[in-house]
Order: C-alpha cells, then sequence, then structure tokens
C-alpha cells in the first residue's frame, strides 16, 4: 500500500491553477442573484416565454421545429397549465390579472394533470419563436428532460436554472475579456464581469426561458475570442474557437449575423500584427477555421429549407421596396429629436433612444409591463452619460495598433448588432408593424458596457479605484434589489 | 486577511455604501402601501362599461382572503378630471344589500389603476359586491370578456370590469404573503421557505462584494 506521504508526482505538478478569490466571490453572487430571479419571475412572465418554452417542448418530445400549421402552437400540457397560472391571459396586465396564486387551484391542476406523453408532444404549431433557429432550444431542452415525468411548470423551472449557469458563464467571459483588454488586473475584471452579469436586466433575461440568455454569453464569449486573435496575432486555435463561437451564435438567433464583420476585422488585425512574412502561410489555416463557422450554418440552411421553414427570420415588408431616405430619416428619428421638414417616424411616445434603449435596458421586467421607479431611471440616464463621456474622453486618447484594434472590433461589433436591428425595425415597419426594439435586444453587447465601466474604474487616481469598484458592485447589488422587489410587488403583492 | 492599502480602501467604502444601500431598502420597506387581498384576474385589456352619476356598475359576488381598505378599479375618464365613488356592499343580502364602505378618489385622464380608499376597513372573508359611479365626468372602466366564474357585472352578462381590492402594509411586513403566494405553481421542492433562504443569500452578496473587491484591489498591488 502506497504511503500517504509519498505521492506518485509532485503536489504541485497535479494541482490546477487556482481560480481567482475575487472571481469565486463574483461567481457566488452571480449564482444567488441567478436563483432569485428563476425562481422569483411567474411561469411564462417573461418576454414570448411562452412560445420558447413551446418551441423546446415541440423539440425534446418530437424532435420537431414548431411551425406546423395543422398543429396548436402550445401542447395540451402547456395549454392546462398556462390556463391555471393565467399567464398568458395575465400578460402585459400583472395588475388586474396577476398570476393565479390560490393553492386550491394549483391543486386542482395537479389532480387533473395526466403526465400524458401525448399531451406534451401536441404542440409545435405556429408561434412568434418558430422562425428562431434551433441551437439554444435543444440545449434548453436538457432542463426540459430532468423533469420530464414532471408538471409543466417543473420543467420550465429547470429551464431557467439552467440559464443560471448561462449567467455564470457569461460573468466568466466577462472576466476573460477583461483580462485580454486591460491585462491581468483583477479589478477591472471584477467590475467588467459583474456589470455584464448583474446588470438587471441580463440577469433577467438570462435566467427566462429565451435564445437571448444563450446569445448573451455567446457574444461575450466571442468578443473575449476575437480580442484573443487580435493580441495573439490570429492564432488558429484562437480563430477555431471565435469561429465556432460565432456559428453557435447565427444558430442560437439570426441577429448574430452581425458578429460576421467584426469577426473578420478580428481575423485580419490579427493577421497584420503577425510578421509580413508569416501572414501568406496562415491563410489556409485560417480558412480552415472558417468551416467551423460556414459548416454549421449552412447545414441549417439547408436542414431548414427542406423542411419548408424560413431559417433567417422573414421580415414582412407589404411589398414596400427599402428607402435609403425614408431609412436614415427614421434613424435619425430614433437618436434625435425629428427636424422640421422630416416626415414623422416616430414609434414610441417619447424618443426611442431613450424609451427603448435607456429605459427598457436599465428596467423593463415581465412582458416589458413591470418597471422601475421613475428615479431609478433618472440615475440609471445620469450614470450613462457619465460613463458615455468618461469613455470617449479616454478613448479618443488610445494609441497602439493593438488598442485601436480591439476598439475597433468592439466597435465594430456593437455597430453592426445595432445595424442589422435597426434595418429590422424599419423593414417591420414598412409591413404596418409595430415597434420591434426592445432594450434587450442590445444585451448581447452588455460586456463592451462592463469594459467602459472598468475602462472609468482604471482610469481614475490610484488610491480611488478600489473604493470606485466597490461603489460599482454594491451599485448592482442595489439595482438588483430594486428591481427583485418591482417583481415581488407587481405579481405577489 | 491582511489586506494592503487600497484594498482596505475598497473594501471600507464597499461596506459603508453596502450598509447605506440595506438602510434605504429597510426604511422604504417599512412603509406602507397597497397589498392586495383579492384580485378578479379580469386583465384590464378594453374599455367595458362607461360609469356616470346615475349610472353606477356594480360587480360581485367576490370574496377577499385579507382585509380590504382600498378598492382598485382599472380606467380613465371619458375628459378631464372624473370622480369615482366606489360602494362596497354584502352581497350575502341581495342586490342592494347592507352598504359595508364606501369611498372616493379623484381620477386623472390617464388609463391606469385608480386606488379608491374606503371609509372603513371590511373584514376578510365576507361576500362583497363593488359598484362604482363618477361624477364631474364619465368614467370609462376597463375589463375584458368574463372570464370570472359567477362573478357578474351589471348591464353586461359577456364582460367584466378588472377589480382589486387592496389593504395597506409594509413591504416587509407582506412578505410572507408574497413568499407564500410565489411557492404557488412551483416545481414541488420549491416552497415559502425557498425564498426565505434566498432573501438571506441575497443579503449574503453584499458580503461577498465586499470580498470580491477586497480580493481583487488586493490582487492588483502584488
Amino acid at each position: 500500500m502506497q504511503d500517504a506521504g509519498h505521492s506518485v508526482s509532485p503536489p504541485s505538478a497535479r494541482r490546477l491553477p487556482r481560480p481567482p478569490r475575487a472571481l469565486v466571490a463574483l461567481l457566488g453572487i452571480v449564482l444567488c442573484v441567478g436563483l432569485c430571479w428563476a425562481l422569483t419571475v411567474p411561469p411564462w412572465q417573461a418576454p414570448d416565454e411562452i412560445a420558447h418554452y413551446g418551441y423546446v417542448e415541440s423539440l425534446a418530445t418530437g424532435f420537431r421545429l414548431p411551425g406546423h400549421a395543422d398543429r396548436s402552437g402550445e401542447s395540451t400540457d402547456q395549454a392546462r397549465a398556462d390556463l391555471a397560472t393565467g399567464a398568458q391571459r395575465g400578460a402585459f396586465f400583472p395588475a388586474s390579472s396577476p398570476p393565479s396564486w390560490s393553492r386550491a387551484e394549483f391543486r386542482s391542476y395537479l389532480r387533473a394533470n395526466t403526465r400524458s406523453e401525448a399531451h406534451r408532444s401536441d404542440g409545435g404549431g405556429p408561434s412568434t419563436a418558430a422562425g428562431n433557429p434551433p441551437l439554444y432550444y435543444l440545449i434548453a431542452g436538457a432542463g426540459y428532460l430532468i423533469d420530464g415525468g414532471g408538471t409543466a411548470f417543473g420543467r420550465l423551472y429547470a429551464i431557467r436554472l439552467e440559464g443560471v449557469v448561462l449567467l455564470l458563464l457569461t460573468a466568466l467571459g466577462a472576466w476573460l475579456l477583461a483580462g485580454e483588454t486591460f491585462g491581468r488586473r483583477r479589478l477591472p475584471q471584477l467590475v467588467t464581469a459583474a456589470t455584464a452579469a448583474l446588470l438587471p436586466m441580463s440577469s433577467f433575461i438570462s435566467t427566462d426561458v429565451n435564445p437571448d440568455a444563450l446569445m448573451i454569453t455567446e457574444w461575450t464569449f466571442g468578443l473575449w475570442l476575437g480580442s484573443r486573435v487580435i493580441n495573439r496575432a490570429a492564432r488558429t486555435a484562437d480563430v477555431a474557437a471565435l469561429c465556432a463561437i460565432t456559428a453557435a451564435a447565427i444558430l442560437t438567433k439570426s441577429s448574430s449575423y452581425a458578429f460576421v464583420p467584426g469577426l473578420l476585422l478580428a481575423v485580419i488585425l490579427g493577421l497584420v500584427r503577425r510578421p509580413a512574412g508569416q501572414r501568406l502561410p496562415r491563410i489556409p489555416a485560417l480558412t480552415g477555421c472558417g468551416a467551423l463557422l460556414a459548416g454549421p450554418v449552412i447545414a441549417w440552411l439547408a436542414v431548414s429549407r427542406s423542411i419548408g421553414g424560413t431559417a433567417i427570420s422573414q421580415v414582412y415588408t407589404a411589398g414596400r421596396p427599402f428607402n435609403t431616405r425614408q431609412f436614415l430619416s427614421y434613424l435619425w428619428q430614433f437618436y434625435l429629436p425629428r427636424l422640421p421638414f422630416m416626415i414623422r417616424f416616430r414609434l414610441t411616445p417619447q424618443l426611442p433612444l431613450n424609451q427603448i434603449w435607456i429605459d427598457q435596458g436599465a428596467g423593463s421586467f415581465g412582458w416589458l409591463d413591470v418597471s422601475l421607479p421613475t428615479w431609478a431611471y433618472n440615475v440609471a440616464k445620469v450614470a450613462l452619460g457619465v460613463l458615455t463621456v468618461s469613455s470617449v474622453w479616454f478613448l479618443a486618447r488610445l494609441r497602439g495598433l493593438r488598442r485601436l484594434g480591439l476598439l475597433g472590433f468592439y466597435l465594430l461589433s456593437l455597430f453592426a448588432l445595432l445595424a442589422v436591428l435597426h434595418v429590422t425595425e424599419y423593414r417591420q415597419t414598412l409591413g404596418g408593424g409595430s415597434t420591434f426594439l426592445q432594450g434587450r435586444y442590445l444585451l448581447p453587447t452588455v460586456s463592451l458596457l462592463g469594459l467602459a465601466v472598468a475602462l472609468l474604474v482604471s482610469r481614475l487616481p490610484r488610491p480611488t479605484r478600489a473604493p470606485a469598484g466597490g461603489l460599482v458592485m454594491v451599485g448592482l447589488l442595489g439595482a438588483q434589489a430594486i428591481s427583485l422587489v418591482a417583481i415581488v410587488q407587481a405579481y405577489y403583492l | 486577511v491582511r489586506l494592503r492599502g487600497p484594498a482596505r480602501r475598497g473594501a471600507l467604502t464597499a461596506a459603508v455604501a453596502a450598509i447605506v444601500v440595506v438602510v434605504v431598502l429597510v426604511i422604504s420597506g417599512l412603509r406602507s402601501g397597497p397589498v392586495r387581498s383579492f384580485a378578479l384576474r379580469v386583465p384590464s385589456a378594453s374599455p367595458v362599461a362607461t360609469v356616470r352619476a346615475k349610472r353606477p356598475v356594480c360587480e360581485g359576488p367576490v370574496t377577499a382572503s385579507g382585509q380590504t381598505s382600498l378598492v382598485g378599479v382599472f380606467g380613465a375618464p371619458k375628459r378631464g378630471l372624473s370622480r369615482l365613488h366606489v360602494t362596497v356592499r354584502d352581497a350575502g343580502t341581495g342586490d342592494h344589500g347592507r352598504v359595508l364602505a364606501t369611498g372616493a378618489a379623484v381620477t386623472a385622464e390617464v388609463m391606469t389603476e385608480d386606488l379608491v380608499a374606503l371609509d372603513r376597513t371590511v373584514p376578510a372573508g365576507h361576500s362583497l359586491r363593488v359598484c362604482v359611479r363618477a361624477t364631474t365626468n364619465p368614467f370609462v372602466l376597463e375589463g375584458a370578456p368574463a372570464s370570472a366564474v359567477g362573478v357578474r357585472m351589471t348591464g353586461h352578462r359577456r364582460a367584466q370590469f378588472s377589480l382589486v381590492l387592496d389593504h395597506r402594509a409594509s413591504f416587509i411586513g407582506s412578505l410572507s404573503t408574497a413568499f407564500s403566494r410565489a411557492a404557488v405553481f412551483r416545481p414541488a421542492w420549491v416552497g415559502s421557505w425557498t425564498f426565505w433562504v434566498l432573501t438571506a443569500a441575497f443579503a449574503a452578496t453584499f458580503g461577498l462584494a465586499i470580498v470580491a473587491v477586497a480580493q481583487a484591489a488586493d490582487a492588483d498591488e502584488e
């Protein structure tokens, strides 16, 4: 028998690197906050959660993409649970029609719950989620199957708890991203990761049944990998990983095509940072990496087309052509007050920049029907204003190819996402549709907001950096507390 | 753990900020606000009736699980301001049952929930009929096609107006109610206790935040 005191190899050789304590503490916070969100929000009281759950169920029970005209959007099992809790009836109206909290109604639902496989697999009809690619729903299916034999509520909350893992991964990805951007400086890393994961909307969306949850994580890792590609001069493994994560993002939500220009820029900048003689020989290997992006995407497009799907979400334009001048007018009126000669193109009562990006981004929960107190939005605007001005100030002084390259990659990723979203909304309005954009659609780039906060903290005078980091952390937790209180008041009091 | 100067400053600032945030949260949580004793669960989705001074609309019977000191109706005046008058009657004594409480409130021209404070608190468990009339200007009540079984709105068989019965209580004092409500329609392993544990864990995150900042600042000093 081997003596306990004599190991085969020295302990130091077998020991895994210890994670930074600040990261461990942050992940503990994120875990707790994620669980609060996942369990506190009532069933199906998140944007389109009814449709997204239906998609997961359709894949998990019959491996069938939804959208069949001859089927129902909700399975019998989901419809019963929905009716029992009043989820669909009360969506948008939590004040007058909060979800049921009657124990008698819940007992009645449990008695009637047949646990029949047939009642769970008869959904898969048309729904607002039917045009989405399947990756998120396949992954969420694992959560669904954990409680496959229980109630619809057990399955729904199992998927939501999977979202807590995604939120933890987002925090980790943002930590790594800040490591690439600022170097291994723990305070900026902590601030970036905390902002990305503890912004209330980020926690809310990540822990709901919604492909945006996975998209936030994928974009965060994509931004990190893109930074690695630039910093490490386009190493094959980094480029391959970047292509793979981009493909995953596209297979999660079509708006992730917006990440492709950033990917291309990152690879080009990475190549440029290599010595001139090493650039051309790298191209075949990098082209091979491109197969990791193109392969899955083309395969999905082919599969989707073969079964009559659309693969890329179609926007109804009523046959009206894209009018560049009108689009620019729409864009102007989204961000700035309308000029006298412009035709009114307003989709919201207030300036859309304010109402959609800022207010909804700061906190608009449930089916956009649970808001924060007015003062909280004003605080968010002031904080965002300070952040914007300081970021522009510091970024204008950036020098060096690597730093400017990183900045270009981040900005291109952000603006490409904005462009895709705005074009989609403009085209939708051509078809007579109402407002398409929501504050949460910018969440894939939430880690860039984290980087901006970290930049501000890291450029403060040295003695004030740690206190500023402390204020950011506590401020985020305060925002979490106010948001969770708003949820409890709206639905349960 | 011995912390260097910046880490100590960071931890101290975070600790002071955390105490301030927690104190503010507790103070605001002790303030009294409306808590639903009953909700008819009819969405305030569309206009269902217009009430005037001599044309009240009544709805019932409904039974609140807790006491009622506020009545919430949804809608807006047709124009300008309107004065809403609410009468809560005992539904057990017929259409013109004994008046248990009354109240009035001025409402503005915005579609929202209008809370009318009653002159007396109605105890829990009563079968109630709530009547609404409006003076100054007509008031448009919001509601939806009838969905609450056994509840009838006068003059409209197929519709019901949205109705909520509230009482006043502090947020912190109502947490046990909120958590017992939140535990319904959840997986079998979730109960009220889950939300108490989560509340305690959430409070502990402020401590973890202090640790995280101190460790990060300390590591940066190395």
